[in-house]
């Protein structure tokens, strides 16, 4: 069972319709019952550090206020505390030089955001049910 | 006074007298003979000469100091019937000593008669001239040995004229310099080996006439073989004068020089090359000695380092060319050069900066070359101003700085097009939907269609978009390069369409392809944009057929892709190949436009061309080539 405070999924986005749109998606899959946003790459940190159990999957985006996703990324994959939570990089650019850098860096998966917003429900829906639902983290 | 009988010489005392002198001669074989040839007398000449003593031979038929062949010959029996008739037979020739020796005699046979005519016998007066007869035979030898000498002198004519120039001896060296064979040319005038110009200027009768004057003519110059061919001759015209110092001919010695003068030529035209190469180079010339003075300074050095060449010649390289500040590392280099063979700058080319005359600096290339010539350190220098070249590779620097920062502007440019204008899309087409999702009641027909206008733009924004990425993307991708089977990257194109295409595709047949040398990966591509293409175009006909095929052409390859499908007007074939470029309304054909300008954008870059043809309502064929293997 889960417990108050504890998050399932942390989506670090500053776009608010992005956000708006990837909470809808989740919803309709009744996947957005503990959801957090972050609106930039310190504040997710900040949540990270003070969550009491981590989250089971971070929604990333690459484009981010004060701190980048990629150096999000960075920080989380190099701290013992965090390496073990899955990655879902979120984005827009399909750039192969973030892509490598992302896989590079240990990110679980990459999903470039389509625009049509059925194929972005479905991709997010999709990663949702398989971090969410389907996949063992190790204990 | 009394006279004594034996103060009175009579007769008898002279007949004793000259009989003693003539036994005493020595040098002399004097004897008599009786009429039949029977020696009487012997002297003491006789004894030394024929080796006989008076009492072995007196009485003895004188036939024997004869050689068998004359004996035979009955030789001694003729000269005496000789000397019998004529009074006096004189003889030279080969006689026999008692030992059988030979010796070369003098033989006079006189007749003796008394005086009623009656002949009494013979004196015979011989004379050993061996001695003189080898002295003769030597000087004959030796002159034998001196004419085949001179004969088999090859390298050089050996020719003997008279006094007016005719050919009176002919030597092997002669007939081989000149060709003539000694019986043809001998009585010929020498004029013959002169060029009829010389011959024509009075050449050889001046050159006989020099020579007859000073003794010897030496002349270098041209003359004229039998064939008529020329060489290059030094001859050596002697005057020949009997012991009175009369003329009596000319010596002439000759040589071909024909050969060493070519040599002195190319010698010539070698030096001569060299030098023009130097002194007309483009670069400067520059040579010092061991110490570091200037000895060579061609024009090109004249006018880069403004020095003409009289007066930088003599003067110290590192005071006339090099500025002030290296003048000292120049001067130590060249003694470590001199003292341990090291010089990290010697053949190799160096950028250095040099000092003009008038004080200017600038940078120069050059290459400096140590050698050795008569057993001294000579440096020599091809040293060439490089200002320009340094202003360019400035400049050059300069808009390669600029354009990389333009890439880089364009890349974040496509970076943030794709984020930032991708973002708005999304939440266009997002909340078109949450709209027609959460509030579809409130809205008529007219205006659930109107958001659904609003939708299809938005997405068709996106692929646009997409498309303009991927093709700025694959126009910077790095190119590998190896031979490609064509047949079967067409085969993964045409399987990889199927499985993404939703609907069925027309049969594709698929020839067997020439290989090519390419990116597989990019050529793939083009191969997938132009079989999608043709699919596409080709879609709705009633027997829909697509081809792939390609045939070698020189040095590369032709490939097609022909379909069968409603074609367009050549009229507007330009417009095929541009990014967004389209021949057909959105609503007939979906496509963002930017395939077949990529896949001209990957043959480009790959050194190939591409074109279609097409007939509208027949059908069109796109083709691009790619290179050989």
């Amino acid at each position: 069972m889960m417990t108050q405070g504890e998050i399932e999924v942390l989506l670090v986005e500053d776009n608010p319709s992005d956000v708006e749109l990837t909470l809808r998606a989740l919803q309709k899959r009744n996947l957005a019952n503990r959801v957090v946003v972050a609106r930039d790459g310190v504040e997710a940190l900040q949540l990270l550090e003070r969550a009491e159990a981590p989250p089971k999957v971070v929604l990333l985006d690459l484009k981010l206020p004060k701190l980048n996703g990629l150096e999000v990324l960075r920080r989380m994959k190099s701290d013992d505390r965090t390496r073990r939570i899955p990655v879902v990089v979120l984005t827009s650019s399909h750039e192969e030089p973030d892509v490598e850098e992302s896989y590079r860096l240990g990110v679980n998966s990459y999903i470039v955001k389509p625009v049509d917003f059925e194929s972005f429900a479905s991709a997010v829906a999709e990663v949702g049910l398989y971090w969410l639902l389907l996949n063992h983290p190790p204990e | 006074m009394a006279t004594t009988p034996s103060s009175t010489i009579t007769a008898h005392d002279a007949e004793v007298s000259f009989r003693l002198l003539v036994e005493s001669v020595k040098d002399y074989a004097i004897f008599m003979l009786d009429p039949e040839g029977r020696v009487a007398t012997w002297n003491r000449g006789a004894e030394i000469i024929k080796g006989y003593r008076a009492g072995e031979i007196v009485g003895k038929h004188f036939s024997r100091f004869y050689i068998p062949e004359d004996v035979e010959a009955r030789k001694p029996e003729q000269e005496l019937e000789t000397a019998t008739t004529t009074g006096r037979c004189e003889d030279e020739g080969w006689r026999v000593r008692k030992d059988g020796s030979r010796f070369w005699a003098n033989v006079v046979i006189t007749a003796v008669r008394d005086g009623h005519g009656k002949l009494r016998g013979f004196v015979k007066v011989t004379r050993d001239l061996s001695e003189r007869r080898r002295v003769e035979e030597k000087l004959r030898r030796s002159e034998e040995r001196s004419r085949q000498l001179v004969e088999s002198i090859k390298d050089y004519a050996i020719v003997l004229l008279d006094t007016e120039g005719r050919v009176i001896s002919w030597n092997s060296g002669a007939q081989r310099i000149k060709g003539y064979r000694a019986e043809e040319i001998l009585g010929e005038h020498f004029s013959r080996f002169f060029t009829p110009e010389d011959v024509a200027a009075g050449m050889p009768e001046h050159h006989l006439k020099l020579a007859a004057a000073e003794g010897q003519y030496e002349d270098e110059g041209w003359r004229v073989r039998k064939d008529g061919s020329r060489f290059w001759a030094n001859a050596v015209l002697t005057a020949v004068r009997d012991e009175h110092g009369a003329l009596t001919g000319f010596a002439k010695v000759t040589r071909d020089l024909t050969e060493r003068r070519r040599a002195d030529e190319a010698l010539r035209a070698a030096e001569e090359y060299a030098r023009l190469v130097v002194d007309l180079a483009y670069s400067a010339f520059v040579a010092i000695d061991e110490d570091g003075v200037i000895t060579g300074w061609n024009r090109q050095a004249e006018i880069t380092f403004g020095w003409p060449r009289d007066e930088a010649i003599g003067r110290e390289l590192a005071e006339t060319i090099i500025p002030p500040q290296h003048r000292d590392a120049h001067r130590s280099g060249l003694r470590r050069y001199l003292a341990t063979g090291e010089g990290p700058v010697l053949n190799r080319v160096v950028e250095i900066t040099a000092l003009r005359r008038d004080g200017s600096e600038f940078p120069v290339e050059l290459t400096i070359s140590p050698m050795r010539v008569g057993g001294k350190a000579v440096f020599t220098a091809f040293v060439r101003d490089i200002t320009d070249r340094k202003t360019a590779e400035e400049t050059l620097r300069r808009s390669s700085e600029a354009l990389a920062a333009a890439n880089t502007e364009l890349e974040s440019f496509s970076y943030s097009v794709s984020h930032d204008l991708r973002a708005p899309l999304r939440a266009i087409d997002g909340y078109a939907q949450a709209l027609l999702e959460d509030h579809a009641a409130k809205l008529d027909t007219e205006g659930q269609r109107l958001l659904g206008v609003v939708r299809e733009n938005a997405q068709r924004m996106g692929q646009l978009i997409d498309g303009l990425l991927r093709f700025a993307r694959f126009g910077r991708q790095s190119m590998t390069m190896a031979p490609i089977d064509m047949t079967a990257l067409a085969r993964a194109a045409v399987d990889e369409l199927e499985q993404g295409s939703e609907r069925a595709l027309p049969p594709i047949t698929i020839a067997q392809l020439p290989p090519a040398v390419g990116d597989k990966t990019l050529i793939r591509q083009v191969l997938a944009n132009l079989v999608g293409n043709a699919v596409k175009f080709s879609r709705g006909r009633p027997a829909p057929d697509v081809r792939i095929g390609g045939r070698p052409e020189g040095p590369e390859v032709i490939y097609f892709v022909r379909d069968n499908g409603v074609g367009f007007d050549m009229q507007y074939a330009d417009k095929l190949f541009q990014v967004f470029g389209r021949l057909h309304r959105a609503e007939e054909f979906e496509g963002t436009g930017v395939g077949l300008a990529l896949a001209q954008r990957i043959v480009h870059r790959h050194g190939g061309r591409v074109w279609a043809e097409s007939v509208p309502g027949e059908g069109a064929t796109f083709y691009f080539t790619l290179a050989r293997p």
